[in-house]
């Protein structure tokens, strides 16, 4: 479920993508320091690119200290001063989306998963609730859309739009509340309704062997009848499609600064993650034994 | 149900400037110097009028934002249309009416149109696997019907990947026009007027 938005560093000049290491390192810098050591290992890129969106449309210059990582002392890592609102708010929206990740977890997972994840509840509820008292509307946006996720998947035939839905409508929502003004808030909440549901229809794909094997809901399954190929053709031009969306309403939004850093993510990004994951799951199909 | 930059051949970062040129340009070619426009002009000119329009209030006013309105930008005039009064609805962003409406409609009544009007509203949701397969069934039903052709094209396109494909497309077109272009362009206007016997420039 995370880790699907990242950029694509080939295609990244090197100064781009030096910003973008130092605000990965920045967001980790920040959920240690308001959410305590462990929260550090939750950092994603997928909450780094909610930062940049935030910072994006705002006005203001960071400037760029170096430092060394808190984990790694011979490894130096940048920290970007000015964007601290932006940095703080993704630390808050992660350490909620953990903490609903892991209920889900403990309701749905295998035994192993069950266990580890009520050990590790205890810190997540701590740590979401100092983040509810900041940011109370995130948390009734993502207890809403887990609440409206899990009502969906008990009818286990329904249509991808309808089984997206909470995802979508979710992303789009916390997208929203990273912009200011009104015509921003739109075209955020497009781009974040696309990309949330892009999101699930990649998690969706990534595990579709996995919860066939396993019995567990993935709106991919009401495509049973079609041949592996079919599926993936299928579910590629529904989720190029969304891909396509978001990039024509990020072409709108006026950004101050970091254009190029999610554009890179938009444009490249994506379609590079989706290719990768086509490519393992053939790989994987390759390999079985006869 | 088509690109209103595609109409205009205009890329869309054209500057207001660039856009009102290019508007100027087309709108000569469609009309006659003595003022009688055959109906294809007439109605290639409305086309013309409507996508500049469309591209000046999407401008005006981003708060159409995200919500990109070339999906709503087909003629409401249509007297073909047994579904005018949910065309209207749907131009005027009321996309929970349209639907409420739409859902009303018995299947023996559901045309290509009604497929065609539904699978707009999807769009509109996001829920764009279904919007396609609406529109692909539009399409099916009537082959013929440049809109929703169009627009299932249109779907298609985007489906394909590349999302740079859908942007960069028209950045050649209707961008600058050399001193070479023109002077290519009258040697070539001058050859194919000799050779059906006029003679465009004397000196060539």
């Amino acid at each position: 479920m995370f880790g699907y938005i990242k950029a694509y560093k080939p295609e990244m000049k090197v100064k781009e993508f030096e910003t973008y290491k130092t605000l990965y390192c920045s967001l980790c810098r920040e959920l240690g320091k308001a959410y305590g050591i462990f929260a550090r290992l939750t950092l994603n890129y997928d909450f780094v690119f909610l930062a940049i969106a935030a910072a994006g449309v705002n006005d203001g210059c960071p400037k760029y200290v170096n430092g060394r990582c808190a984990f790694n002392p011979l490894k130096k890592c940048g920290k970007a001063e000015g964007c601290e609102k932006e940095l703080s708010f993704a630390a808050g929206v992660a350490m909620i989306m953990l903490y609903y990740k892991l209920l889900d977890n403990i309701a749905d997972g295998n035994i192993f998963r069950k266990f580890g994840c009520t050990l590790v509840r205890p810190f997540a509820a701590r740590a979401r609730k100092k983040a509810m008292k900041k940011y109370p509307a995130v948390d009734e946006i993502i207890s809403d859309l887990m609440q409206k996720q899990s009502e969906i998947e008990k009818d286990g035939n329904i249509s991808v739009d309808l089984a997206a839905e909470p995802s979508s409508k979710g992303l789009s929502e916390i997208l929203k509340m990273a912009a200011d003004d009104e015509p921003t808030k739109n075209l955020y909440g497009h781009i974040g309704y696309c990309v949330g549901k892009w999101v699930y229809l990649v998690d969706a794909l990534d595990d579709y062997d996995k919860d066939c094997k396993n019995g567990n809901f993935n709106p991919l399954k009401s495509k049973k009848d079609m041949s592996r190929e079919q599926l993936e053709e299928w579910v590629l031009g529904i989720m190029n499609f969304c891909i396509c969306e978001a990039c024509d309403a990020f072409e709108k939004v006026q950004f101050k600064k970091f254009r190029p850093l999610l554009e890179n993510v938009l444009y490249m990004g994506l379609p590079h993650v989706q290719e990768d994951i086509i490519k393992k799951e053939r790989k994987k199909a390759n390999d079985r034994p006869l | 149900m088509t690109d209103p930059y595609e109409v205009l051949g205009v890329p869309r970062n054209v500057s207001e400037a660039e856009l009102k040129e290019a508007y100027r340009r087309l709108a000569q070619q469609y009309q006659s110097p003595d003022g009688n426009m055959s109906d294809d002009a007439i109605e290639k000119m409305k086309e013309i009028n409507d996508a500049y329009d469309q591209i000046i209030s999407q401008r005006r006013n981003p708060a159409g934002g995200g919500n990109d309105n070339y999906y709503a930008g087909y003629s409401p005039n249509n007297p073909a249309s047994e579904f005018s009064d949910i065309r209207s609805l749907i131009m005027s962003g009321k996309y929970e009416q349209a639907q409420t409406l739409l859902d009303g409609i018995p299947i023996d009544r559901r045309s290509a149109e009604w497929y065609y009007l539904n699978g707009s509203v999807l769009y509109r949701r996001g829920w764009f696997d279904q919007a396609y397969t609406n529109f692909a069934t539009a399409a099916r039903m009537e082959p013929s019907n440049r809109e929703y052709a169009s627009a299932l094209n249109e779907m298609e396109n985007k489906r394909s990947g590349n999302p740079y494909r859908t942007h960069n497309a028209p950045t050649n077109m209707g961008g600058g026009c050399t001193a070479c272009d023109i002077c290519q362009g009258l040697i070539c206007a001058d050859c194919c007027c000799e050779c059906l016997g006029g003679d465009l420039i004397r000196c060539c």
